[in-house]
C-alpha cells in the first residue's frame, strides 16, 4: 500500500464519516468496504479519531483508569467554577465566620463591668446598679456611680481624657462626706406625700407664706 | 495472540482476536451504522457467527474475514431497521445502553489516548484545523474564512493531520 493510496483512503473515509460524500461517492465507498480491508481499517481509524477528539474525558473517566498523557479539554479552567461552589471551600468559610461571631460575642464587655470600670455611661449606670432592697449598701453603690458620672461629665466638658476614670483608685476615696450625710438624711425622710407636714415646709417645695395669708 | 499457519482457529484464538479487534470492529461498525449501540449489537452477533463458522477460515485471513462478517451484519441491520445516515457528531452524544467490557474499554481507551497525545505533537496550524472541524464542528469553508486562509490550505492541513493521527492508531497486531 503506497502512501498516496493510504492518504486518499484516509481522506475518503473521513468524508464518508463526515457525510461529505454525495450519494454515488457514498455507495462506491461502501461497496469498497465489502472486500477492501485497507478501506475498513481507514474507516475504523477515522471513527476512533473522531471519538478521541469528540468524547469528553468525563464520559469515560468512570469506566477506565485515566491515562497519563490525557489531552486537556478546551473547556473552562479547572477549578474556576468548582472553587466557587465546592463544599471544601464553603464549609471552612462558614466555620470561620461562626467562630468569629462567637469570639466577638465573648470579647464584648459586660455592661455592668463597663459601668463600674468606665463610669462614663450615665444611661446604663442606674440600670446596672439600681437601688434595691439591700438598704444603705445599695444606696452607697448608687452614690459612687453617680459621683463617677458627675466627674466623667466634668472631664468630658473640659475636653479632658474623654471620660476615662482612674480604675486603680478606690471608688469611695474622692466622694465627700456630705454626700453620705445627705443620703442618710433622705433615707430618714418620709417618702409618702401624705406623711409630709406641708405647713412646716416639709415637702418637695418650700412653703409659700403669701398664699397662706390669702 | 494469533498463530500463523494452516491451523484452524479455535475458541482461544477467537477470544484473543475479539480482545484485539473488538474496539476497531466497533468503530468500523459505528462508521457504517452511525449508532454506537447498534454497532455494539453487530459486534456481538459478528463474534457469535465467527464462533459458529470460523472452523472453515484460515487464521492468517481471520481478521479480514471477521470484518467481512461485520460488514454483512451491518448491512443486514440497516435493512432491518431502516437506518438513515446521521452525522457522527450527533451520534457521539447518544448514551450507551450497555457499557463495554472492561478489557475492551481499556484497549479502546489506549487507542484514544494515543490519538489525543498525537494531537499535541501535530504542528499547531494542523491541530487547530482538526479541533475546529471535529471538536467545534465548523465547516471547512468557515474555518478558511475565520483563519483567513485559502480553502485548499485548510483541506491540506486536515489531510496531513489525519494521516499523522492514523499512524498513532497503528497498534501492534
Amino acid at each position: 500500500m503506497t502512501a498516496d493510496r493510504d492518504d486518499n483512503l484516509t481522506w475518503l473515509a473521513y468524508q464518508y464519516v463526515a457525510n461529505e460524500l454525495d450519494v454515488a461517492g457514498r455507495q462506491d465507498f461502501e461497496a469498497r468496504l465489502a472486500d477492501d480491508q485497507d478501506a475498513r481499517d481507514a474507516l475504523a481509524d477515522v471513527v476512533l479519531i473522531h471519538q478521541a477528539l469528540d468524547i469528553a474525558p468525563t464520559e469515560t473517566a468512570g469506566k477506565v483508569a485515566p491515562a497519563t498523557n490525557a489531552r486537556p479539554r478546551p473547556t473552562r479552567p479547572a477549578g474556576a467554577a468548582s472553587a466557587r461552589t465546592s463544599p471544601r471551600f464553603v464549609i471552612p468559610a462558614v466555620t470561620a465566620l461562626a467562630l468569629l461571631v462567637v469570639v466577638s460575642l465573648l470579647m464584648q464587655p459586660d455592661p455592668a463591668e463597663n459601668v463600674a470600670e468606665n463610669g462614663a455611661d450615665s444611661a446604663a449606670a442606674p440600670v446596672a446598679i439600681a437601688p434595691g432592697d439591700n438598704g444603705p449598701a445599695d444606696d452607697a453603690s448608687s452614690l459612687i456611680v453617680l459621683w463617677h458620672d458627675l466627674h466623667a461629665d466634668e472631664e468630658l466638658a473640659e475636653g479632658d481624657t474623654a471620660g476615662f476614670v482612674d480604675e486603680t483608685a478606690p471608688a469611695t476615696e474622692a466622694i465627700p462626706d456630705w454626700m453620705f450625710v445627705a443620703l442618710n438624711a433622705s433615707d430618714e425622710a418620709p417618702t409618702d406625700l401624705d406623711e409630709m407636714d406641708m405647713e412646716n415646709g416639709d415637702g418637695p417645695w418650700p412653703a409659700d407664706t403669701a398664699e397662706e395669708q390669702l | 495472540m494469533l498463530t500463523e499457519g494452516d491451523r484452524r482457529p479455535d475458541e482461544t484464538v477467537l477470544g484473543a482476536l475479539y480482545e484485539q479487534q473488538a474496539p476497531r470492529l466497533q468503530a468500523f461498525l459505528t462508521g457504517m451504522l452511525r449508532d454506537p449501540d447498534l454497532a455494539r449489537e453487530a459486534v456481538q452477533s459478528t463474534f457469535r457467527k465467527a464462533l459458529e463458522s470460523a472452523g472453515n477460515v484460515r487464521t492468517e485471513s481471520l481478521k479480514a474475514w471477521l470484518f467481512q462478517v461485520a460488514y454483512n451484519e451491518a448491512l443486514a441491520l440497516r435493512r432491518r431497521q431502516g437506518i438513515e445516515a446521521k452525522s457522527l457528531k450527533r451520534l457521539s452524544h447518544i448514551p450507551r445502553n450497555t457499557p463495554p467490557e472492561a478489557e475492551e474499554q481499556l484497549i479502546l481507551e489506549e487507542s484514544l489516548q494515543r490519538v489525543r497525545a498525537a494531537l499535541h505533537n501535530l504542528p499547531q496550524e494542523q491541530a487547530r484545523v482538526v479541533r475546529l472541524r471535529i471538536e467545534q464542528d465548523w465547516t471547512f469553508a468557515r474555518i478558511a474564512e475565520e483563519l483567513d486562509l485559502p480553502l485548499g490550505t485548510v483541506l491540506t492541513r486536515m489531510r496531513l493531520a489525519l494521516q499523522k493521527l492514523r499512524k498513532q492508531l497503528e497498534a501492534p497486531e
